[in-house]
């Protein structure tokens, strides 16, 4: 293969490549929670709040609701997602460290969640995200988009309507 | 346009909790009482200190409009009648208006600095009504009617 061969196949791979680069992406909020990962998609997480922000205790709401905080003049709730995803909790979550607070906005809800720790916000290519296999567990499916890879550890992304629905679902049933 | 709404505002169980003042006809003490008269114990409505003695916690009370003087609510310490400067009143969020375990909770404010559960006292009057069955007048608060205050 002549030098010109070579440069031209070199600058054809490159071409490829970029033709990679641009295929559909999408963006994603990682984050953690107890010691699994998780994610929304970028487009309904309108704004990621410091996790010492303070949280107002609002007396007789469910336990997953950590009560209200204001922000810029607006109330917003603050609920945790650890008994949906029935996580076990193994910190104090509201004065973790690490901890943040992510502004959820869907067309019929809104809330703050507190996730433990943001790992990232990425745009992640669409063919990276599998199906959930059928063995997920039964309370995880109705939530439950799909399953990447993201540095290496496995993520699972949530809808944050289905989210939003079954956090409702489950104070009703507790009731 | 409403700038301020005037509210009657109390203590209890470490939070702060306000009504409408046009749904309160009178407070006072909890030891002035005749002995037909009835306290529901305000955390017995919120669910907080069910297990309290109703009449213990009560040192003062609430008499709510539309409650035909059936009944008092008992609070733990004075009540106070602000203006509330209607920018700081706000509804609940969506979430919480959909899981809220207290229906008479209606709306948040913010209120030198602390936040304020604001509550339909039509609905406390409501919910009030199963629990009058359970509470008899204590005859250790009769002392005389009561003189409301404001």
């Amino acid at each position: 293969m002549s030098q010109l061969d070579q440069l031209l196949t070199a600058q054809k791979t490159n071409q490829q490549s970029i033709i990679d680069v641009d295929e559909p992406v999408v963006k994603l909020v990682i984050f953690r929670l107890a010691d699994q990962y998780f994610a929304f998609y970028g487009a309904v997480i309108k704004e990621v709040i410091p996790g010492d922000t303070k949280v107002y205790f609002l007396p007789a709401m469910p336990a997953s609701v950590e009560g209200v905080m204001n922000i810029r003049g607006d109330i917003e709730s603050v609920i945790s997602l650890y008994e949906l995803l029935q996580l076990s909790a193994v910190v104090n979550r509201a004065t973790a460290t690490a901890s943040s607070i992510l502004l959820g906005k869907t067309n019929a809800m809104h809330s703050g969640l507190r996730v433990d720790q943001l790992l990232d916000v990425v745009d992640v290519p669409t063919s990276q995200l599998q199906p959930p296999p059928p063995s997920l567990p039964e309370y995880l499916q109705p939530f439950v988009t799909s399953l990447l890879v993201f540095n290496g550890l496995p993520v699972t992304l949530l809808d944050l309507d289905a989210v939003f629905l079954n956090w409702l679902k489950g104070q009703s049933k507790a009731e | 346009m409403i700038k301020q709404l005037p509210l009657v505002m109390f203590h209890q169980d470490k939070h702060w909790f306000a009504l409408e003042a046009a749904y309160v006809v009178g407070q006072g003490k909890a030891g002035l009482l005749d002995a037909e008269t009835r306290v529901l114990d305000f955390s017995q409505l919120l669910n907080l200190a069910a297990q309290a003695s109703l009449s213990s916690l009560s040192h003062h009370w609430l008499r709510l409009a539309g409650s035909q003087g059936r009944w008092l609510l008992g609070i733990s310490a004075a009540a106070e009648l602000i203006e509330m400067p209607v920018e700081q009143i706000h509804a609940l969020p969506p979430l919480l208006q959909a899981s809220r375990e207290f229906k008479a909770l209606q709306a948040v404010a913010w209120y030198q600095q602390q936040l304020v559960s604001l509550l339909d006292a039509r609905v406390l009057l409501n919910l009030a009504s199963p629990l009058l069955t359970l509470v008899a007048p204590d005859a250790n608060q009769v002392e005389s009617l009561p003189s409301p205050a404001n």
